[in-house]
């Protein structure tokens, strides 16, 4: 009886696998479609995973990377027992969390904003303007925050245009630019200035998909604007807002590089130095490969721990989460 | 039909294109149809746009190529990201034959180790059959600064000279005179009847009590000058036949005591541990101050920003009268030019490249190189250089591209000129003399050629225990026993695992005398 279920199962699964095969061999030219992806992946990121090698040997640029010395875990053990550890870290979670906290839920207020307003010429001239500063280039943008924050370089000049702005404020000569704690809100507001238009995209296209008859409905129960945006908007889009902040989750050592590399100078240094900024500065300008592949790997793995957390979290609360 | 031939036409161009991009390898030293040999040199350069090394563009090169019998070819990198673009030459294999290496990096110094650039030890005091040097200029390569370079005792290259006695104090030189000295400071005491002289008796003459000796800031190294003045080591010193911290000696503590003293007494500013050394020179120019301790050049700055008063600089100080003067020298070279196995194949080539940079030592070829030439750049008035202005009098001209960052060829090691330039200031000329004075009163730093893996990885977590217990100490915030405790805990933090793997590179170190610290004499046949 049990042998007889089993063939026929078996009998099943055959069925299954050649209808597969057809149903593959019909589709091939779809099939053949996913092919560039696929070797993109292979050939970009999985082929130079071997790589992570590195991080466990003391491995120099210009030196032989068979020769070189295999060292076990003690780039990882130098690098949590010295003291920059926590220095990195500390300036990597404060930025990370400024960002998260300040930056994050901005694009979502903007494009409530946006979604409110009911004439569509005006809606899509005001979204075309706030898109306008990300493609502005982060050198341009670092340019004008010297440019507005730079004090006097003698006596008598002009300096910045916010600059004069808070001496007439306060009285008080405030450099920014070299003060190590007013780093993280530069870094911050310039996050904020270039990338809050473009991130209402995705929630605007979120926000496009809600169905009307809801508001109509809401209308008729003699819903306000508000409760209609408190009661229909917010849950409808409260999908897109999870994904979007368990992605967050996964860059939280991500504190981009470009952005840090172009404001820090010797002062700030203390302040700005992020793991990645650190990972550039000993690895791409110091040669020294072992220490800070090893950096990056820790990297990788505190940002798969993040997804998977906040994953976890998502789906405990009702969400639907990423995977 | 003709889309998709155009379209695999491009992607064979690009494809081939990318991949003759790989093809890139070191430079490899030919001779060239009209006999000249290539060198190709990797250094960096300041100006937005360096000279060209095109010999038909560039008037001072075709000179320079024609005396020496040698196609030079410039690989210019910004210095901005020169570490990261040595980098990358070294990790793809794409070397020059003479690289300029910016510092003496971790992956650097593994480099060495490992043979990738040649061992020059021998070389720089190499003789001729005859007895005479065989690079007679590089030969003339201070000791003190090839021992700062030098790696395991070796050296890997040839240095690009600075000043080693660049420190120096800047005062005001009326004052001295009204408060009756006709010499500089010479011991400690004298320093100190100076400062307090220039805080009580009226220097500036106005019959005000308004000056003060000395202007300290938040940085650290006048208090460090000032304790190697009272007779302590720089940064090491030798007890015992090991490397020992420089605080670890009596006389540092001495010198903090006599900061101290002056602090107490009121003879240097108040709150200077949080004052901005980016502002050090303004309480000098609004005449309040009168002693600044730093590099020798700030009295020419100073001088330059208060034309009416007169600046004067010396460089060393003797514990007391009838012992030797001392000032804190700096490592004396700012990079090297290494010579890479891979694109210097053997001795021969070797010693080319080497015959290269002896040569660029010629008075007349570093002329060249720094200043141009004599008609095009610049003329001679009475003897003395003068450089050409444009028509609107600025000091710029158009051909000065031509020899723009061509000096950061030059190692500078003997400073060869037939020029002579004369100096805007009095003060300016002292300042040269005082540097080249100070070389014979460098308290060298005998742990400066080691490295210590637990000192890179702290960063400045290390030295920050010790200068925030200095400037406590001076403030009166803590005691003897307070500064003490501050030496403990530099010890358990780390300081204890850094002077063994000092003493462990020290000791290992056979290029030097254990007991003082000093290289031993190179043998000489």
């Amino acid at each position: 009886m049990a042998k007889a279920q089993s063939a026929a199962a078996a009998g099943g699964q055959a069925v299954a696998k050649q209808k597969t095969k057809n149903n593959i061999w019909r589709n091939r030219w779809m099939y053949a479609l996913l092919v560039p992806g696929f070797l993109f992946f292979v050939i970009f990121k999985i082929l130079p995973l071997w790589g992570i090698l590195i991080g466990f040997k003391a491995y120099y640029a210009g030196l032989s990377f068979l020769n070189s010395e295999c060292v076990g875990f003690q780039n990882f053990i130098d690098f949590f027992a010295g003291s920059d550890f926590w220095r990195l870290f500390k300036n990597t979670m404060i930025i990370s969390f400024m960002n998260l906290i300040f930056f994050f839920p901005l694009p979502i207020i903007l494009s409530l904003l946006l979604n409110e307003i009911k004439v569509q010429w005006y809606k899509s001239v005001l979204q075309t303007f706030v898109y306008v500063p990300h493609f502005v280039s982060m050198v341009v943008i670092a340019s004008i925050t010297f440019m507005i924050l730079k004090t006097p370089a003698m006596e008598g000049q002009a300096g910045g245009a916010l600059y004069t702005i808070l001496h007439s404020i306060t009285g008080k000569n405030i450099d920014v630019l070299q003060s190590p704690s007013s780093i993280y809100w530069v870094l911050l507001f310039q996050a904020i200035w270039k990338e809050t238009g473009w991130g209402t995209v995705i929630f605007l296209a979120a926000l496009a998909g809600v169905d009307v008859e809801q508001y109509e409905a809401a209308i008729v129960d003699g819903a306000n604007r508000w409760q209609q945006l408190i009661y229909i908007t917010v849950p409808s889009i409260l999908g897109t807002i999870v994904t979007m902040f368990i992605l967050r989750m996964g860059s939280v050592l991500d504190t981009g590089f470009e952005q840090i590399i172009l404001m820090q100078n010797t002062l700030n240094k203390s302040n700005s130095e992020t793991f990645d900024t650190y990972v550039y500065n000993y690895g791409r300008v110091g040669g020294d490969y072992g220490h800070t592949t090893a950096v990056s790997l820790f990297k990788s793995i505190v940002s798969l721990t993040c997804i998977q957390l906040a994953n976890r979290a998502a789906k405990a609360v009702g969400q639907a989460g990423l995977f | 039909m003709w889309k998709k031939i155009t379209l695999a036409a491009m992607t064979a161009a690009l494809l081939t294109g990318s991949l003759a991009g790989c093809g890139q390898s070191s430079d490899e030293i030919t001779t060239t149809q009209d006999g000249k040999r290539t060198i190709s040199i990797m250094t960096s350069n300041y100006s937005p746009a360096a000279a060209s090394d095109d010999a038909a563009e560039n008037p001072i090169i075709a000179e320079v190529e024609e005396k020496l019998g040698v196609d030079i070819r410039l690989r210019f990198a910004a210095s901005s990201n020169y570490g990261e673009k040595v980098t990358a030459a070294m990790a793809a294999d794409t070397y020059p034959n003479i690289m300029k290496l910016p510092s003496r990096t971790a992956a650097i110094i593994q480099n060495c180790r490992h043979g990738t650039f040649w061992d020059v030890t021998d070389k720089l005091k190499e003789k001729n059959p005859d007895g005479t040097y065989k690079f007679p200029n590089l030969a003339q390569s201070n000791e003190e600064t090839l021992h700062n370079m030098s790696i395991d005792g070796r050296v890997y290259g040839v240095y690009s000279s600075r000043a080693l006695g660049r420190n120096g104090v800047t005062i005001r030189k009326d004052w001295l005179e009204n408060i009756g000295y006709d010499h500089y400071p010479e011991t400690l005491d004298e320093f100190y009847d100076v400062c307090y002289k220039f805080t009580h008796n009226d220097p500036d003459g106005n019959g005000k009590d308004d000056t003060f000796g000395m202007i300290l800031t938040s940085l650290a190294t006048p208090i460090q000058v000032m304790t190697i003045w009272a007779g302590a080591p720089n940064t090491y010193g030798i007890k015992d036949g090991q490397l020992q911290p420089a605080f670890y000696f009596d006389e540092y503590l001495e010198g903090l005591k006599y900061v101290k003293k002056l602090n107490d007494e009121g003879l240097v500013n108040q709150s200077w541990a949080t004052y901005d050394p980016e502002r050090w020179n303004e309480m000098m120019i609004s005449g309040q101050g009168g002693i600044i301790i730093d590099v020798c050049d700030r009295a020419r700055r100073v001088q330059n920003n208060m034309p009416d008063a007169r600046i004067g600089v010396f460089g060393a100080i003797a514990p007391s009268a009838g012992e030797k003067k001392r000032t804190l020298p700096t490592i004396g070279y700012n990079g090297f030019f290494a010579f890479p196995k891979a694109s210097v194949k053997d001795e021969a080539e070797l010693d080319e490249c080497l015959r290269l940079l002896d040569k660029f030592e010629d008075a007349d070829i570093s002329d060249l190189m720094n200043k141009g030439i004599e008609g095009r750049h610049y003329e001679i008035v009475d003897g003395n250089y003068q450089k050409f202005k444009d028509e609107n009098g600025k000091d710029v001209t158009k051909y000065d591209k031509e020899f723009a960052d061509l000096n950061q060829c030059l190692p500078l090691i003997t400073g060869n000129t037939n020029l002579n330039v004369p100096f805007a200031t009095e003060c300016a000329a002292e300042v040269d003399a005082v540097q080249e004075e100070n070389e014979n009163y460098t308290v060298p730093n005998p742990a400066e050629p080691y490295v210590s893996n637990t000192a890179a990885l702290m960063g400045t977590a290390l030295d920050d225990i010790m200068t925030e217990a200095n400037t406590k100490f001076i403030l009166g915030n803590i005691d003897e026993n307070g500064w003490r405790d501050a030496v403990e805990q530099w010890k358990k933090k780390g300081g204890e695992k850094v002077i063994a793997e000092l003493n462990e590179a020290f000791l290992a170190d056979d290029s030097v005398d254990h007991e003082t610290g000093l290289p031993l004499p190179k043998g000489e046949e």
